[in-house]
């Protein structure tokens, strides 16, 4: 059996002025991933070429050990996505829309359906076109997750939720997943739910995967390290070391704590190196920054 | 103000530039038919208008409204610049191509003392037709409002009260100038009303918030319908609903014909019905323009391109067959089978051009030269059987069919070439997913509640 829920190798898509990959991306099952980056990194474009929204000009997806094209179909009944982009107006009600869904999956869980609803408050006779933001968003995770898929891919789930919502949607999320084997990908800037909720992280920038592992281990390994130079020495960007801001000799930069940035700063004249550990937004934060410059 | 007018020339030349060429066209052809200025087509007329009010309200629900209050303008200027695109605008290019009609039929056929005064008329009408037309969008009865009641109440008063009217005119014996005289009035009234409160088009739509609409009210209901979903759902809905609007729609040609026509008999009767198929035609690409925004949602479902495409040449084509049985069997019982048979190869015959228009509604986002190019090229050609056909057709009298093979034969060609090609677009063509959902809305938005 395959290990991976999601496996992207490879994958190239060439636009006219932005190039999504080479991109490697590996989801394990049973996990909650956060796929996190800057606007335009890529996301929802990598996302969409899962369910075939746009042709990969090279590379491979695949999930659940499922090619996306071979094994369209088979691949969506096993999968469902959740994005508030996804429009269901056109069913005027709720529970027309739930009628429409429903007939695709045999199997659809009635009483979960029904839960879902109470517990987003969604009525089956409200008309559609009057739900809020919000509560589109919550329909189109009732009809992803009363399917009980085994990759819930979601881009942007929480977008125009409040608080409260949100902590119910991650609340149902790991509720989906509590019995280790339903995997969910989830494309948000909500880095602090992402910190939270998500096990796994993977971050893109300009169409390449950055960062990919266990969300402790990730931002346990980076330091925002602060220190003072000495006879005026300046320190530039090296590998595992990105120079966030100067203050005349004191100097403030993101670590990497698995490359030897720190003992290099030691010998070239750093001193008083304390470091302090990051959030995933300020790590985020700073990678994005680097970028920038 | 001049930016805002400069902005909407800009972003909407084409179009105007399309209608020109085609009121010119429409105009020129029956024209020369009937060997005087025959502008003043009433099909045209609320071609103008369908075409003007609901670019007005594309516009705002796409958030131009709230665009264009944060710009330093009154909400006044701003509503009068909408007035002006709606009325002013159609106004000024009914006069460039009835004009340019008019100067090409004096060169052809000699001037006539009528032209000029037949010119005035047709920009006359036309501005104030848009004017009053303007004048129902700007409030109630069309706009939405929170005052719901309200507007429906005065809506049922307008349209009872014009339609009242236009009989009334229709059937009292005044004289022609006596009628169009009224009619200005009439329509001079709600131009200068609509634009005195031009704003309330802008206003209303700023405030509109969905959450304040009746219906937006829950009632704490968790019972699901029961019975069959998926794609069977989507297109045994879509079938009930057009098949009761194509119904409608040749219902209401077939009523205008009757009305229209001075000699009331079965043949004034079945005149309107094979023109209602064209406004069918055109009801049902706007059901496709609305399904599209909805593309993104279909293509997570467990359906490969192909079933995808067609799904949507299903809901496309299914209900003009349909409409095209029931007109085909009117026409078979007032003017016998022949004639009936001949139109329905007229109607099987549009399928093809049909097809290809529903292949350019999916491609649509792209808007690249070469391929609106190849799009229209394929159109002209799917369009030339259908033409010749009406034109030479039994029913027609003209007596000159084209053969059973082909007529099966060429729309399913172009139907297996845009099934090809929208699946191809499903599968390969991201910018098919860029429309947003809460981007486009017209009049015609489709709910199945």
């Amino acid at each position: 059996m395959n290990h991976h829920a999601i496996e992207i190798r490879n994958l190239v898509k060439n636009y006219p002025a932005f190039t999504l990959g080479p991109l490697d991306l590996t989801v394990p099952r049973g996990a909650i991933y956060g796929l996190i980056g800057p606007n335009g990194a890529g996301k929802t474009t990598a996302i969409d070429m899962i369910f075939g929204m746009g042709r990969n000009d090279a590379g491979t997806i695949r999930v659940l050990g499922l090619d996306h094209r071979a094994d369209e179909v088979a691949l969506k009944r096993r999968a469902a996505y959740v994005s508030p982009d996804l429009n269901f107006q056109i069913w005027g009600k709720v529970g027309k829309a739930i009628r429409f869904v429903r007939g695709f999956y045999p199997g659809w869980d009635e009483a979960y359906g029904v839960e879902l609803m109470r517990a987003f408050q969604l009525d089956a006779g409200a008309k559609i076109v009057t739900l809020s933001f919000g509560a589109k968003t919550k329909l189109s995770l009732l009809l992803a997750l009363a399917r009980r898929p085994e990759v819930l891919i979601l881009d942007e789930p929480t977008t125009g939720l409040d608080a409260v919502s949100k902590q119910q949607v991650f609340g149902e999320l790991l509720k989906a997943v509590e019995d280790g084997e339903r995997t969910v990908l989830i494309s948000s800037h909500g880095l602090s739910d992402i910190e939270r909720f998500a096990d796994h992280i993977g971050m893109i920038k300009n169409g390449k995967l950055l960062l990919e592992g266990r969300t402790d281990e990730i931002v346990d390994r980076f330091r925002l390290a602060e220190f003072f130079s000495t006879n005026g020495t300046t320190f530039e960007n090296r590998a595992g070391l990105i120079i966030l801001k100067r203050n005349e000799n004191r100097w403030h930069a993101l670590l990497d704590q698995n490359s030897d940035a720190q003992s290099w700063l030691q010998t070239h004249g750093a001193t008083e190196i304390s470091l302090t550990r990051l959030t995933l937004e300020d790590l985020f934060v700073a990678l994005a920054r680097e970028e920038a410059k | 103000m001049k930016q805002l007018v400069f902005d909407k020339l800009q972003r909407g030349w084409l179009i105007w530039l399309l209608f020109s060429v085609v009121f010119l066209t429409v105009g020129l052809m029956s024209s020369m038919a009937a060997g005087i200025p025959d502008f003043q087509n009433v099909w045209l007329m609320l071609v103008i208008v369908f075409l003007w009010s609901n670019l007005t309200a594309t516009e705002l629900a796409r958030g131009y409204g709230q665009v264009a209050l944060a710009l330093p303008f009154t909400t006044r200027q701003i509503g009068q610049v909408l007035w002006f695109v709606a009325v002013g605008m159609p106004m000024i290019l009914l006069a460039f191509s009835s004009g340019l009609g008019i100067l090409i039929l004096a060169a052809h056929s000699g001037f006539q003392s009528g032209m000029v005064l037949a010119w005035l008329q047709i920009v006359l009408l036309g501005g104030l037709l848009c004017g009053s037309f303007f004048w129902i969008s700007s409030g109630a009865p069309l706009n939405p409002s929170k005052k719901w009641q309200r507007s429906q109440t005065y809506g049922t008063v307008f349209w009872l009260g014009l339609i009242g009217g236009g009989y009334f005119l229709y059937k009292c014996a005044w004289g022609y100038e006596i009628k169009y005289l009224i009619i200005c009035l009439f329509g001079l009234i709600f131009t200068i009303l609509g634009l005195l409160r031009a704003e309330g088009m802008v206003v209303d739509y700023s405030e509109y918030r969905r959450g304040a609409l009746p219906g937006a009210k829950t009632r704490g209901s968790d019972k699901l319908e029961t019975g069959f979903g998926g794609i069977r759902l989507l297109i045994i809905r879509s079938l009930v609903r057009l098949t009761c609007v194509a119904i409608v729609i040749s219902g209401g040609f077939a009523g205008l014909s009757l009305f229209s026509t001075h000699s009331r008999n079965s043949s004034s009767f079945s005149e309107g019905i094979p023109m209602s198929q064209i406004w069918f035609f055109c009801f049902v690409i706007g059901e496709v323009m609305n399904l599209l925004r909805h593309l993104k949602f279909l293509r997570t479902l467990p359906l490969t391109s192909k079933q995808l495409a067609g799904a949507i040449l299903a809901f496309t084509l299914l209900p003009l067959l349909i409409s095209s049985g029931i007109n085909t069997g009117i026409i078979c019982l007032v003017q016998g089978l022949p004639a009936g048979l001949s139109l329905f190869k007229t109607y099987l015959l549009g399928v093809a051009p049909g097809s290809v228009v529903v292949t350019a509604a999916i491609w649509h986002e792209e808007k690249r030269w070469g391929r609106i190019v190849l799009m229209v090229t394929v159109f002209l050609i799917s369009a030339i059987a259908p033409i010749y056909q009406m034109t030479t057709g039994v029913w027609n009298a003209g007596g000159k069919d084209l053969p059973g093979y082909f007529v099966i034969g060429y729309p399913l060609v172009f139907v297996i070439l845009a099934w090809f090609a929208i699946s191809h677009l499903l599968e390969a063509n991201d910018t098919t997913y860029r429309i947003r959902p809460h981007e486009v809305k017209g009049f015609n938005q489709m709910e199945w509640s």
